[in-house]
């Protein structure tokens, strides 16, 4: 796995803004963020850039972000998290292939933190 | 007019024959029989109809005494005079008694003393009759209007017009069908009694008659006048049955229209009720968009003073936990409030609710304590639990003065487990303990909030089925408690 992609985090999200806030502040951990803005473009940005994080919206335009993985989970991805305004249940984000999720509005910091830990274990 | 049929039962022998001595000259008013004996007797009170029967006392071949119970029966429509010498009075009173409408004594037996006697009897007769079948008339009505009155609740209850037309018209058909008479409910002009056909054309109120079948029509009125449909019962021509059916066919209509518009006012309440809590759950979820690019954008703010940014960071939480709210109770008033339940220790969970507080109780001077009996578990929603104990730690802190305390027990029951949050505040005065739990309540209108706090508090405790309450704490202060069941009803 190379650095460049080991750091790479894909944010999938349909609001435009979110995305491009939520990058800027993992970009502050000198991350590399590439933001996609569908469903669609998500699962092609996820077999093209091999992220080793995925931040992804529950509700995109195109489909549900629980979708983003229904062919599989590649093992590149290290850590999925799901963002939403509301609770998913835990067995239904297992059935997705996620690892967990941030409730909205995102604590920026927690999930800054949480990324890190991702790669700061990787680095280790 | 037709003569009266008259029998007279009286030997034949010579000198005994009085009644037919004295109906002789009365001969071309009267259609008379005679029976002089049983044989005679049995025929004509088989096959003939009477309106009067003349019965002498005296006769040898016939009892009457045990004569005239079956005379009532065979002619119930034959008015009973009973000839006698008129020396036994004993006799006459017990003959009167046995049914007899007039007792004569022979002495006294001539043709106008006769044909008075007779038209007495049958008019005496008649009135009888009519006041019995009038009466029976009555009593059968109350019953049937006893029965209508039972189903109204049921029919008031009904929400929907269809389902009103079917329990009236299971209530009155049955009772009315036994008159011949078919019940047909028009709204719209579709007979929902029976799902098929068509009510007549312009049905109005009143009544139309046709080859023996009366059709009474009467409309059904909501409490502005408005016509709103029509009941209309078809049946058989009966002037006494139409008197019946027109009692029961008002008494139908107005409970019938009563609760029509009853169950459409419940429609356009609950459509108008569904509307708003879509719209509400719609407008809260595009809130929480915005909410969530503020956040992150407040995150990025390095040169703000962080005074600044800490009253802004409070807002936006603020705003954010006031768009939950609204969602949940969108949820709660359109049924869609669930629960997601595994087993927790409530220890554990009420321990990282406290944490999570830890910070604004020191900034305000409360101490956070919680106490422990048990570490039971339940059944239950961790995140929703932990809502409703959020909320009654922030109440808490919210009502306690600087240097006071918040304690958070834990029990377990052979049943379930208590939790309880005490405060050192001011506590809760008794006439608001029952409305607390309401939504939109708040102790202080001034404070910031939708007052929903509590309510969704409740709702999601009543989810569990279990109970929420408060009282007085001990040494003062409001004490909130949850009861909770070990696994859910």
């Amino acid at each position: 796995m190379t650095r460049q992609a080991v750091k790479l985090v894909l944010i999938v999200d349909d609001d435009a803004d979110s995305a491009f806030l939520l990058g800027a502040h993992l970009e502050r951990h000198r991350l590399q963020v590439h933001a996609s803005h569908s469903l669609a473009d998500g699962k092609a940005q996820l077999r093209k850039l091999e992220p080793s994080v995925v931040l992804c919206d529950k509700y995109l335009g195109d489909g549900e972000g629980l979708d983003l993985f229904a062919d599989g989970r590649p093992a590149f991805v290290r850590m999925a998290l799901l963002l939403s305004g509301e609770e998913t249940a835990s067995n239904e984000l297992a059935r997705a292939l996620f690892d967990g999720q941030h409730r909205k509005p995102i604590d920026a910091r927690s999930i800054g933190d949480a990324v890190r830990a991702q790669f700061d274990w990787n680095e280790g | 007019m037709a003569a009266q049929r008259v029998l007279v039962i009286e030997d034949e022998a010579p000198g005994h024959a009085w009644i037919a001595t004295a109906l002789e000259p009365l001969s071309d008013r009267y259609d008379c029989d005679r029976a002089a004996d049983p044989v005679s007797l049995d025929a004509l009170l088989a096959h003939q109809r009477f309106d009067c029967i003349l019965l002498d006392s005296l006769s040898e071949h016939f009892d009457a005494a045990a004569l005239l119970p079956r005379i009532h029966r065979q002619q119930p429509n034959a008015a009973v005079i009973v000839v006698s010498d008129g020396h036994d009075e004993r006799a006459a009173i017990a003959m009167l008694k046995a049914g007899a409408l007039d007792y004569l004594a022979t002495d006294d037996l001539d043709a106008n003393r006769l044909e008075r006697a007779i038209h007495d009897a049958t008019t005496l007769h008649e009135a009888r009759r009519t006041a019995e079948r009038a009466d029976a008339a009555m009593r059968e009505a109350a019953s049937k209007l006893g029965f209508i009155a039972a189903s109204t609740p049921r029919i008031l209850a009904a929400r929907r017009s269809e389902e009103i037309a079917a329990i009236a018209a299971a209530t009155v058909l049955p009772l009315l069908e036994a008159t011949g008479v078919r019940v047909v409910i028009d709204k719209d002009g579709v007979d929902h009694t029976r799902g098929e056909g068509q009510v007549p054309a312009g049905a109005t109120d009143g009544t139309t008659h046709a080859d023996g079948i009366s059709a009474r029509t009467r409309g059904l009125f909501a409490r502005d006048g408005a016509r709103i449909g029509a009941i209309t019962a078809v049946g058989t021509t009966c002037e006494a049955a139409e008197d019946i059916r027109d009692n029961l066919l008002l008494q139908l209509c107005q409970i019938v229209s009563a609760a029509l518009e009853n169950a459409w006012l419940m429609r356009e309440k609950e459509t108008a009720i569904a509307l708003r809590e879509d719209v509400l759950a719609v407008v809260s979820h595009d809130l929480r968009g915005p909410l969530n690019n503020l956040a992150l954008a407040l995150g990025l703010l390095d040169q703000c003073e962080p005074r600044i940014r800490e009253s802004l960071a409070y807002n936006v939480a603020h705003m954010a936990r006031l768009v939950d709210d609204l969602i949940d109770l969108a949820r709660i008033d359109n049924g869609r409030f669930e629960l997601t339940r595994n087993r927790h220790a409530l220890l554990g969970l009420c321990d990282r609710v406290l944490r999570s507080f830890a910070p604004q109780a020191r900034t305000r001077g409360i101490t956070l304590l919680i106490e422990p009996r048990h570490d039971p578990s339940i059944v239950c929603d961790a995140h929703r639990l932990a809502q409703v104990l959020s909320n009654l730690v922030s109440n808490a802190l919210k009502f306690t003065p600087a240097g006071g305390t918040v304690r958070l027990g834990v029990h377990a029951s052979e049943d379930g487990a208590t939790l309880e949050v005490i405060d050192s505040g001011p506590g809760i005065k008794r006439e608001d303990r029952s409305r607390i739990f309401g939504r939109y309540w708040s102790k202080d209108s001034r404070r910031a909030g939708l007052g929903l706090g509590l309510f969704i508090a409740k709702s999601i405790v009543d989810a569990h089925s279990g109970v929420i309450g408060c009282d007085d704490a001990p040494g003062g202060g409001a004490r909130f408690w949850v009861t909770l069941p070990k696994a859910p009803e």
